[in-house]
């Protein structure tokens, strides 16, 4: 008898993908999916197709996936993002070792943080929210706004939480709660810090913060 | 079972190895990506120079010449000229880019066997061909199928020569038995069923093609081989006054017999699927993969489907066991492999894998 295996995501051909653009942009989840698109809708780079990895221990899977599909021939650029966590270094490595082990990626691997190499197809890593510091999405997006009036409020909410409940968060997970923090401080709070980045104000998708990571996409 | 095929310069392959064979292998691609090429290469590796088999090409492509329906004792046999078109309708597209002095050579390794090879390659013909029709700037070369192993030994050849208006001389030398069995499923073709199942039913194996129609329809408690109108037909008992002819009840339950009746009777061998979708509402699927599994599984029978279906991938995805099926996507005479782990990842990531 046959053993069956968990249903897969329900899909119909509508939605399904390949790869359709000459650079393929690879990123953890869905909100850095929301947050790049905007951003490269917001600077022209409409060359730039972006794919989901659905957390960063599916990104061998993953690549297993695309460097099996019919677009990947005509791939002039492959980039990958993550969040950089508590060390930007350890998680280029990380990204790296997946690379070592594709005959694709092997023999021209990227040799840090922000540069592209020369391979076919070439291959680009970035570490969220700079290559270099400690952080996540929300890290890069709470520097795009940082010292205005909202985010003094923020610290202020924050300061006074921890005295009257002891609450204590910090590294990303304060980053996570700042960043969600000021979407619920906008007039029209959007549903997540992704969807945010749509709403006018927000962010400052134009603020020299974002500079090298414009200028990695730019160089996809 | 065949662990991995090599093709050569045959139809829209120059060279193209698929590894990792498994039980069960699914094929996809766009139109004329030769998903049907892969099932005839397979079809031919099969025959073990059986010259019944050589004409297997024209049976797929073209649909089978009814003067070569019954060539039943083919050894030095003639091909009636009615069939005499088959050279450029049949043959000579069967080289890549129609080179026809560049040899065919179909590799397989199979389990028992070892290393099978058949090559299929154009010579000279050194017959006298008299024909009232005599045209020498379209004078056809003799076909020559040898099959032998990869390594040297014994080889069977079978050369088919042209013989003008008579049409086609069969010459077949040598001795060469290691083979499979191998049923090619195309358009359903009910006399073949009812052979089949008379087959079965003889061996009082057929059991397990009545499990798989009740999986399409429970509502069959039996089936028999009847004759109506002359014609052979598999009745189904429906609990109705009298049993109907199985095709009655709908294109799936005819589906899966034809199906069953094909898996059960090649067992040790390949059961070549073409568009296995045919015919089945996407909803069926799951009921047809695991019953044609469980039937490979039991008769150690290897399938080799085609389908232009996703649903139909994700069907045996889904309900076939870990480490299957093998899924290969062709494209550009080039085969990409999917491993079952990474078809389910495709899947998961709502890739398109057609």
């Amino acid at each position: 008898m046959t053993a069956g295996k968990q249903p897969a995501t329900q899909s119909t051909s509508s939605n399904r993908k390949n790869i359709h653009k000459s650079k393929l942009l690879i990123v953890e989840g869905k909100e850095d999916r929301l947050v790049f698109k905007e951003l490269c809708d917001h600077w022209g780079l409409e060359d730039i197709q972006i794919v989901e990895m659905e957390g960063i221990e599916n990104l061998r899977a993953r690549l297993e996936v695309l460097v099996r599909d019919p677009g990947f021939r005509s791939l002039r650029t492959l980039g990958i993002t993550r969040d950089a966590d508590k060390n930007a270094q350890n998680a280029f490595q990380s990204v790296r070792n997946v690379l070592t082990d594709f005959p694709q990626f092997r023999t021209k691997l990227p040799s840090r943080a922000g540069v592209r190499n020369r391979g076919h197809p070439a291959t680009a890593v970035f570490i969220v929210p700079d290559n270099e510091s400690p952080g996540n999405l929300e890290t890069m997006l709470n520097r795009t706004k940082s010292g205005d009036s909202i985010s003094i409020c923020i610290e202020e909410y924050f300061n006074c939480l921890s005295q009257q409940t002891g609450f204590s968060l910090s590294g990303s997970r304060l980053d996570k709660a700042r960043a969600h923090a000021r979407v619920a401080a906008s007039s029209n709070p959007a549903r997540s810090v992704g969807h945010s980045v749509r709403a006018s104000g927000v962010w400052d998708l134009d603020h020299e913060s974002l500079t090298p990571f414009r200028t990695f996409l730019s160089k996809l | 079972m065949l662990k991995s095929i090599r093709i050569r310069n045959y139809r829209s392959f120059k060279d193209c190895k698929i590894d990792d064979l498994g039980r069960i292998n699914i094929f996809a691609g766009m139109n004329n990506s030769g998903k049907t090429t892969v099932l005839e290469a397979l079809f031919l590796l099969s025959a073990a120079g059986n010259p019944r088999f050589a004409f297997s090409p024209t049976v797929v492509r073209v649909g089978i010449p009814a003067e070569i329906a019954p060539l039943s004792n083919p050894v030095t046999n003639v091909i009636p000229p009615a069939a005499g078109y088959m050279w450029s309708t049949a043959w000579q597209p069967m080289f890549h880019e129609l080179a026809t002095r560049t040899p065919i050579e179909i590799v397989g390794d199979h389990e028992s066997w070892g290393s099978l090879q058949l090559t299929i390659s154009t010579e000279r013909s050194e017959a006298l061909v008299l024909s009232s029709n005599a045209d020498t700037s379209d004078h056809p070369d003799d076909l020559l199928f040898r099959h032998g192993r990869r390594d040297g030994g014994e080889s069977r050849l079978i050369r088919i020569k042209p013989q003008g208006d008579t049409g086609y001389g069969v010459d077949v030398t040598g001795d060469f038995d290691m083979h499979f069995q191998a049923a090619f499923v195309g358009i359903d073709n009910i006399t073949l069923d009812v052979e089949r199942l008379s087959k079965l039913k003889k061996e009082k194996a057929d059991a397990s093609v009545l499990e798989a129609i009740q999986k399409v329809d429970a509502s069959v408690k039996s089936i028999e081989i009847g004759v109506l109108d002359t014609h052979a037909v598999i009745l189904a008992d429906v609990g109705l006054s009298d049993r109907l002819p199985l095709q009655t009840l709908g294109a799936g339950p005819q589906r899966i017999a034809t199906l069953a009746t094909s898996a059960a009777t090649v067992a040790g061998g390949v059961l070549l699927i073409d568009e296995f979708d045919a015919g089945l509402h996407h909803s069926k699927f799951d009921d047809v993969w695991r019953a044609l599994h469980d039937i490979a599984v039991d008769r150690d029978v290897q399938v080799f489907a085609t389908t232009h279906s996703y649903e139909c991938v994700r069907s045996a995805d889904e309900v076939l066991g870990d480490g299957e099926p093998n899924f290969y996507r062709l494209q550009d005479g080039q085969v990409t492999n999917y491993p079952p782990d990474v078809l389910a990842d495709a899947i998961a990531a709502r890739m398109e894998v057609r």
